[in-house]
């Protein structure tokens, strides 16, 4: 099945930025937007299902996927557009693992079969992912996981505990990483396999985070009896598969629409004539710190060649990102004096916003996805040869 | 006439000959203590570096900002202290742009020596960026007031002042009656000084009006991007000679650099020097579309203050991660924080570009 037939690639750039600009400002939707009150707006469960259907309808579903799958298959520039013009109608945004890894992870790795029966439902939402990688013992050293799989006859018995499974209890399906041997290297032995979300044994417990809201979870696996057809690649090799996809989200998860989200908001509380100059003159660094974030992001985005690989200099990106969130949520805590302290929406000036849900919420681009410090310690390593 | 037209090719043999001459009349040793250094300026005559900015009917090579980008930063990873942006592209840019008669002719003679020079004289005291805000007047009787940190020695200026409510420039020779400077060593072992303007009458015509008034912001902008470019050569430099010494520098039986400690304010460096380049690159860019356009200011401003504030960042750690022979006048390592604390503030601090760019921003928020 195919997207709606547009053709993307007859369109230039300008003429392709156009039209999904026009779209989007028809159709997109008030309430999803972020806002100086929710600038990191999530768009979950139900809500993410209706708009990977609209985006299905209006045909601009998957950028990055081959047509054969349904995909628009955009060049990688045009994918810069589809990012950027999202940003710009400030569009909330969506953990879509089955777009970003599964679809591409079962193109390059899985069977005939799994591609039959997993890559249409998750084009068209039906089927939303969980990434159940991390566990309580098993954080930055992601690879000593010890969730275990056991081949009995047809399926694997998997037994263990992922915790800080985002949505999890929104998602139809799991992917995940699990020990199926244990051997020296501790990066061999595990493998990355499917999981319905409904099979017996799974249990999901909500965790409420510092900003107050429930999008991790835990998962607990208690004899979940797995077909074996549902491992991806071989058994025991399911680092090299989950590492494979790794490049394209250093770019789209170091981008700078999340920082500039917040930016709005100083903006808001700081641009007037009666602010402390102090204040102004640390927005105003912020403001040129912002222009060369953009700018760097460009210059590396375009530096991108359709055959070449994403290097781990790409890793500055995501910390860029996550500084920056950390810098101007702290300084919009300090723009807004004593309403830091109330726990609710607030209206500051005529600017609604919330200080403790943008501060909390700024938190989390420096952990996930590798953390600030492992990505500092990539680029020395791999970078700078240190 | 394009004085952008510099391309790729252009430029690379342009930076060749430039590093061929320095390869043989310029060492380190130049920064370290005063030196003559009226040879390598000489060679830069006689290979045309000094024109480059002109257009190429008036013997120039169409230099726009990007190829005085790569130029000033090969200057800056060479540490070239010469006064090539007061005296070489500023006259250039202006004199491409103004209309011809005799003060141009007589630019371009003075741009073309080898030994006589012209130097662009538009800051005071009070560094501003803006260019009207100044003391210097010119009046019926001449030319008033006190130009600040002009590139020493030169036989003539091009000075900026009010006349009335317009901003002019003057041209205005050192051997003229009212005119007295004087002499500091910067950093760099260049020289440096206030031009002291008493009634000092301009040999030609000043030239006023709003097309001057843009050639001057256009031409203190330029300058801004051009020291940001050497300033990104002298932190690429002193960051690629640390790393080095991160590699091979052992303690407790290994490198330094495999400390953690050092790596992650290393990545940090590397960050901050990412940064400076593509803000540059950007700027120059935007500054070849439209010299005069809001986004080529807001551009230049960022790059010039991060270009700064990365210099500055750069000393500090480069020096720190060197330890004790960091601290030395023998270790080359000093004299990028040398050639950084001479250019940071020049062509405007690193807040008055931060305020301008917020400014610009505000104006753009409507609010
Ligand atoms: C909002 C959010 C969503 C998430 N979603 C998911 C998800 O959907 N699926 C999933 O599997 N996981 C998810 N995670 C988990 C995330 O991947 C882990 O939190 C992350 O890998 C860090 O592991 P940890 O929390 O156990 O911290 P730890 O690894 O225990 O680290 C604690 C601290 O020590 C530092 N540290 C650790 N090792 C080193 C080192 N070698 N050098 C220097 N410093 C080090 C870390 O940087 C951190 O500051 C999510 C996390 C967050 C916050």
């Amino acid at each position: 099945m195919e997207n709606k037939s547009i053709d993307y690639d007859a369109m230039g750039d300008t003429e392709f930025r156009a039209a999904l600009r026009t779209w989007l400002e028809d159709v997109y939707p008030e309430n999803w937007k972020q806002t100086p009150r929710r600038p990191l707006l999530r768009i979950r469960g139900k809500d993410a299902r209706a708009w990977i259907k609209m985006l299905c309808e209006g045909g601009w579903r998957c950028p990055a996927w081959p047509k054969e799958y349904g995909g628009m298959e955009l060049s990688f520039k045009k994918q810069i557009i589809y990012h950027e013009e999202l940003e710009r109608i400030r569009a909330g945004r969506i953990i879509d693992g089955g777009e970003q890894m599964i679809g591409p992870t079962l193109m390059a790795y899985g069977t005939d079969e799994q591609k039959r029966k997993y890559i249409e439902p998750t084009r068209t939402g039906e089927y939303l992912w969980a990434q159940g990688y991390s566990e309580p013992g098993a954080g930055s050293d992601l690879a000593s996981l010890r969730t275990k799989a056991e081949l009995e006859g047809d399926h694997y018995r998997i037994n263990g505990h992922k915790i800080w499974t985002s949505h999890a209890d929104e998602c139809s399906h799991m992917y995940a990483l699990v020990r199926t041997t244990v051997s020296e290297k501790k990066q061999v032995g595990i493998t990355f396999i499917l999981i319905d979300m409904e099979t017996p044994g799974i249990s999901v417990r909500p965790i409420k985070t510092v900003a107050g809201e429930d999008e991790l979870c835990e998962v607990f696996l208690d004899d979940v009896m797995v077909p074996k057809e549902n491992v991806v690649g071989e058994p025991d090799n399911g680092w090299t598969i989950a590492k494979a996809l790794l490049g394209y989200e250093r770019v789209w998860i170091g981008n700078p629409g999340p920082a500039a989200r917040y930016l709005d908001l100083a903006c808001e509380l700081i641009m007037k004539d009666e602010t402390d100059s102090s204040l102004k003159d640390e927005l105003a660094k912020t403001i040129c710190d912002m222009h060369d974030f953009r700018v760097l992001y460009e210059t590396m985005c375009h530096s991108i060649s359709p055959d070449s690989e994403i290097g781990p200099e790409f890793s500055i990106l995501k910390i860029i990102s996550a500084d920056m969130l950390r810098d101007i949520s702290e300084l919009n805590a300090r723009a807004s004096g004593q309403y830091s302290q109330l726990d609710s929406d607030v209206e500051i000036d005529g600017a609604l916003t919330n200080i403790g849900w943008q501060f909390f919420t700024a938190r989390a681009q420096a952990i996930f996805a590798g953390s600030n410090e492992i990505q500092r310690n990539i680029v020395a390593k791999r970078v700078l040869n240190l | 006439m394009n004085p952008n037209s510099a391309d790729v090719a252009v430029t690379h043999m342009v930076e060749a000959s430039a590093q061929s001459i320095l390869d043989t009349h310029h060492s380190l040793g130049n920064v370290r203590s005063p030196a003559d250094k009226s040879n390598i300026w000489k060679e830069f005559a006689d290979s045309g570096l000094l024109g480059l900015g002109l257009p190429e009917e008036l013997g120039g090579a169409g230099f726009g900002a990007r190829g005085y980008v790569q130029i000033a930063k090969l200057f800056g990873r060479e540490l070239v202290s010469s006064p090539f942006i007061a005296q070489s592209v500023l006259p250039c840019y202006i004199t491409a742009r103004i209309d011809d008669g005799n003060l141009r002719d007589e630019l371009l003679a003075y741009i073309n020596a080898e030994t006589k020079r012209v130097s662009f004289a538009g800051t005071e005291i009070n560094n501003s960026i803006d260019p009207f805000s100044i003391s210097t007047k010119l009046t019926d009787t001449g030319v008033f007031g006190e130009k600040a940190f002009v590139a020493l020695p030169a036989s003539a200026f091009i000075v900026t002042a009010q006349a009335g409510d317009e901003l002019c420039l003057a041209f205005v020779e050192s051997t003229e009656h009212g005119v007295n400077t004087d002499n500091s060593q910067n950093l760099l072992n260049e020289k440096v000084g206030r031009l002291m303007l008493d009634g000092a009458t301009p040999k030609y015509d000043p030239l006023a009006g709003s097309d001057i008034e843009n050639i001057v912001r256009c031409a203190l902008d330029l300058g801004a991007l051009v020291t940001a470019a050497q300033l990104a050569g002298v932190s690429h430099k002193a960051f690629d000679i640390t790393l080095e010494y991160l590699r091979t520098r052992k303690q407790f039986n290994q490198s330094i650099g495999s400390f953690q400690a050092i790596q992650h304010r290393a990545v940090d460096l590397y960050i901050a020097q990412q940064f400076v380049e593509s803000s540059i690159q950007r700027a120059a860019e935007l500054f070849d579309e439209d010299p005069c356009s809001t986004q080529t200011q807001q551009a230049i401003s960022c790059a010039k203050a991060r270009a700064s504030e990365t210099a500055l960042l750069m000393s500090k750690e480069t020096i720190q991660l060197h330890g004790a022979i960091g601290f030395t006048d023998e270790a080359d390592i000093g004299l990028y924080a040398r050639a950084s604390l001479c250019l940071m503030n020049q062509f405007g601090s690193t807040i008055a570009h931060q305020r301008r760019v917020y400014d610009i921003e505000r104006a753009r928020r409507g609010k």
